[in-house]
């Protein structure tokens, strides 16, 4: 009954994903982590490993959450669910939509629908900075240390783009050898 | 092979899902560069359907995907587009959660995490700054794209009613400035 229950609410986080999969992470953070389907630590775990794992990052989660719940029936379930309302939408908004999508009017609209997602991306980065466990519990060095190695990466990132797979195997031996 | 072949539009999406890592945003380029390779859209359809994505609920990796394969071939195509999007992802998660299930309550598996974690959350400062980079044209993207992050955050607004107001602006600018 539970499986059931998770499939519906990943439906209706994939109703409420406006922006990408990004804002679902706070979605599934408020209905799924803090209903106590599953542990923020285990949820931040997953986050990782969706990251480190090909494909889009909610898809990832879903299957993992879906798969931790009732294994490949869990994972398949879970997953559809999500994608359905995205299926169905663009079908009822994105098609219609790109066919007047030369009209002024909807390009207006789509002006300020841009603008907002980069708030709401934004928004989405900062929840799940803020809620994480793994900023708790550490000292001022460890905190200072773990500030610095997100800023290393970034400056790594934007230096080498084509490798980020590189720079989670880096992240994996920092944390191995200072966590 | 039929370059529009149904069979091409799951290995080229299937191949894409498999081979990149960090996320939809970090997708984007690449199935733009594919897509575009071999001549299934162009810059400007790309450029369109990277908008309407945008108020397409859902994940925008999986949304992209269903509008190029739909216009590739029709209804049929963009499912199965889809479908290549959603399978590696699928597997590979399962496999992954079959195989690692025992190790996600050791304490070293825990400790490589936490470093994996902090990468991950710079991966996700840079989604968001390539994204603003490349939308943010304008001085009142700043202000409004600003205002709105600030009501997100001390919680006066969520992310559904920050795109209806869009709505209503977006609409309201278009009135304002139709020749009359």
């Amino acid at each position: 009954m539970n499986l059931f229950l998770l499939a519906f609410l990943f439906f209706i986080v994939g109703v409420f994903t406006l922006g990408g999969g990004l804002v679902s992470i706070a979605l599934i953070d408020q209905w799924i982590v803090q209903t106590g389907f599953i542990s923020r630590v285990l949820f931040e775990t997953m986050i990782s490993i969706a990251e480190s794992t090909p494909g889009p990052i909610a898809i990832n989660l879903a299957t993992y959450i879906g798969f931790n719940e009732a294994s490949w029936l869990g994972a398949i379930l879970v997953t559809f669910s999500f994608v359905l309302p995205s299926i169905l939408a663009t079908w009822v908004i994105a098609l219609p939509l790109l066919r007047h999508a030369h009209r002024p009017v909807i390009q207006s609209i789509l002006k300020y629908i841009t603008w907002s997602v980069g708030a709401i991306i934004f928004y989405a980065v900062y929840t799940l900075i803020r809620s994480s466990t793994i900023f708790l519990n550490l000292d001022l060095f460890s905190l200072l240390f773990s500030v610095g190695v997100i800023g290393l990466t970034l400056v790594l990132a934007y230096r080498f783009p084509k490798h980020p797979l590189w720079l989670i195997a880096l992240g994996g031996v920092i944390g191995f050898f200072y966590f | 092979m039929n370059k529009r072949s149904l069979l091409s539009l799951f290995i080229t999406f299937f191949s894409l899902g498999l081979g990149t890592f960090g996320g939809g945003l970090a997708m984007l380029p690449f199935i733009k560069k594919q897509t575009i390779d071999k001549g299934w859209i162009n810059d400007q359809e790309w450029s369109q359907f990277l908008a309407v994505i945008q108020i397409t609920p859902g994940a925008l990796a999986i949304n992209i995907s269903h509008l190029i394969g739909y216009k590739v071939r029709g209804w049929i195509g963009g499912l199965v587009s889809v479908l290549g999007m959603v399978l590696p992802s699928l597997i590979v998660i399962s496999l992954f959660a079959l195989l690692f299930q025992n190790w996600l309550n050791d304490p070293t598996f825990q400790s490589i995490m936490h470093g994996v974690y902090l990468v991950v959350i710079a991966f996700l400062i840079k989604a968001l700054i390539d994204f603003v980079r490349s939308s943010y044209r304008h001085p009142i993207a700043w202000i409004y794209g600003t205002l709105t992050a600030v009501f997100l955050v001390v919680g006066l607004m969520n992310p559904t009613l920050i795109i209806m107001v869009s709505l209503v602006l977006g609409s309201l600018e278009w009135w304002i400035k139709k020749p009359r």
